[in-house]
């Protein structure tokens, strides 16, 4: 039976029993060893010698050609195997089978991630049309009569192709008009022809624009509402027409276009005092609020048409909703309203047309209701007092 | 080793040369009953996985873990199973050698000429090993007849090697007061 030697020292000490004896085996000298522990170095020195001396066991040589045999046929094969082959074990092993799928999860994530893009959700009202609007203004600028057109004021005659949108450019012409009419329901901002701004608008200074074209524009300013105070320099102009396209206002591009016009009294005036050293910046200043006109999200010129005429069906249909108490007609331009009201795109209104429409619907309904009531009740007046039977009519 | 890896099939010769005797030594220390087998098998195993050889350690210090584990293995299989007694006479005079003399005088090698004390020490030596504990018997023939270092044996027995030296030291002990007369 083994017996476990009793414990001698701690392993620290041990460690420096045997560091100790290391170093007399190696060498060392005797007087090196303290003095404690020499005695006992001396026999284990005087062990491991008589043990060197010994000699190694024999390997048997068929071991020996048993392994050199199977080393030289296993350094043989790595060269004999194809490179396809040596690449495939290469590649089956957990590090590159990990980082391949890896790979192959986050690119998985990466397609099937919803595209969260704002522009594919939604998009300004402006872009949706924009084709449209871009037909229409070669339309638009065939048209004199539109104060639109009017403003177009180009350096050079523009050969459009005819317009494919040429029956919704009609109503542009009629909108123009009902701008200076000034419904009372839009906001008081001036008019603003979008695709007047492909050219040089008017409102920029004097151009090279032949003086006919000018006079009509004049008159044509001159026939529209009066907008706010003309700014005293142009600059003021550009950043107020600017501020009220951002701020959406209803048929703006009609509302811009006023405001211009009706800049020209000074234009012209400005024009003829200095016309050679104001073309050149204005002219910048016109590319550059022509740039910013076609980014900004404002309503196309046939959304814009046809706006004006859904707004005036709509201001018309609360006109004759104001004048009304009959629930059920009330409903019945209620409806109209709330269709009139997405079809110009006037989200509030709509929504108010709605409430309202709801409402009525209640009020029709409950009223019914009481008539119902009341003509169930009638046929029994003999068993009611007379008070009661006035109390069930309230 | 890098050389065999390399491709250099001679590689394998010299470390064959430089590690086969030790490591049969230390088989037999274990008490491999073929150390033979276990010296083949663990230079196969080189053979075959040397690609898993990172260098991470030593090269000796891997080769002895696979003759550690081989020697494991063999012995828990032999102890189920039926062999020859090593006392028991070989062949049928019943005063000739018994196994264990035949094997005993395999490990100090085939050299007839050995001295009678040689011979006494040798035996002396082996009955005191085979007293002292296992990992006492492991580390002290790790040390003393495979030459390795004490950090490579705490590497291998995945000790600390404050402990590998305490184990040597009670090693030491044991055997000095065995061999008291040969010292």
């Amino acid at each position: 039976m083994v017996q476990k030697p009793p414990m001698t020292g701690s392993e620290r000490d041990d460690a420096a029993f045997i560091d100790a004896y290391e170093r007399r085996k190696a060498g060392a000298q005797a007087g090196d060893v303290p003095a404690e522990w020499r005695a006992e170095v001396e026999d284990f020195v005087r062990i491991h010698q008589r043990l060197a001396a010994e000699p190694m066991p024999d390997v048997s040589p068929a071991v020996r050609s048993i392994i050199l045999s199977a080393a030289a046929e296993a350094t043989r094969e790595p060269m004999q195997q194809p490179l396809f082959t040596r690449l495939l074990h290469l590649l089956m092993r957990p590090g590159p089978i990990l980082a391949v799928m890896t790979v192959a999860a986050l690119a998985v994530a990466v397609a099937v991630r919803p595209d969260k893009s704002p522009s594919s959700s939604s998009l300004p009202v402006g872009a949706v049309a924009s084709a449209p609007e871009v037909a229409e203004r070669p339309a638009l600028q065939n048209q004199p009569a539109a104060p639109q057109a009017a403003v177009a004021l180009e350096e050079k005659p523009v050969d459009v192709p005819p317009a494919p949108a040429a029956a919704p450019a009609a109503p542009v012409a009629a909108p123009a008009a009902n701008v200076a009419e000034g419904p009372a329901a839009e906001p008081a901002a001036p008019a603003k022809p979008s695709r007047t701004f492909a050219a040089h608008p008017a409102s920029l200074g004097p151009t090279d624009s032949p003086a006919p074209e000018r006079q009509v524009a004049q008159e044509d300013a001159k026939k529209l509402p009066k907008p706010s105070p003309a700014p005293q320099n142009l600059d003021e102009a550009l950043r107020d027409d600017r501020q009220q396209n951002v701020a959406g206002a209803v048929a703006t591009g009609q509302a811009t276009a006023s405001k211009p016009m009706a800049n020209h009294a000074d234009l012209a005036k400005d024009s003829a005092e200095d016309k050679a050293g104001y073309a050149a910046p204005k002219a910048a200043k016109a590319q550059a609020y022509r740039q910013e006109q076609d980014a900004a999200p404002q309503a196309p010129a046939q959304v814009q048409a046809e706006r004006p005429a859904a707004t005036d069906a709509t201001s018309e249909l609360k006109a004759r909703l104001d004048k009304t108490a009959d629930p059920d007609e009330r409903v019945a331009l209620l409806q109209k309203l709330v269709a009139a009201a997405h079809k110009s795109g006037d989200a509030k209104t709509a929504k108010w047309a709605q409430e309202q429409l709801h409402a009525a619907e209640q009020v029709v309904s409950r009223n019914r209701a009481n008539v119902q009531q009341n003509r169930a009740s009638a046929p029994q007046p003999q068993n009611q007092e007379p008070g009661k039977a006035k109390a069930e009519k309230r | 080793m890098e050389r065999y890896l390399a491709g250099d099939a001679r590689a394998m010769a010299v470390l064959y040369d430089r590690h086969a005797r030790p490591l049969k030594a230390f088989a037999m220390q274990q008490g491999a009953q073929r150390p033979d087998d276990v010296v083949q098998d663990a230079f196969l195993r080189v053979v075959k996985n040397g690609q898993g050889f990172k260098g991470q350690s030593k090269f000796r210090t891997w080769l002895y873990t696979i003759a550690r584990n081989l020697c494991v293995d063999a012995s828990r299989r032999d102890r189920f199973r039926k062999g020859p007694s090593l006392d028991a006479p070989m062949g049928s005079d019943d005063d000739g050698p018994t196994l264990g003399e035949r094997v005993a005088s395999d490990m100090v090698g085939s050299d007839a000429s050995r001295n009678t004390a040689d011979k006494q020490f040798r035996e002396v030596f082996d009955a005191a090993m085979e007293k002292l504990p296992e990992e006492q018997r492991e580390v002290f023939s790790l040390r003393e007849i495979s030459g390795l270092s004490f950090a490579e044996i705490a590497d291998l027995t995945r000790c600390n090697e404050n402990t590998v030296k305490s184990r040597m030291r009670y090693a030491l002990k044991a055997l000095r007061d065995a061999l008291a007369d040969f010292v």
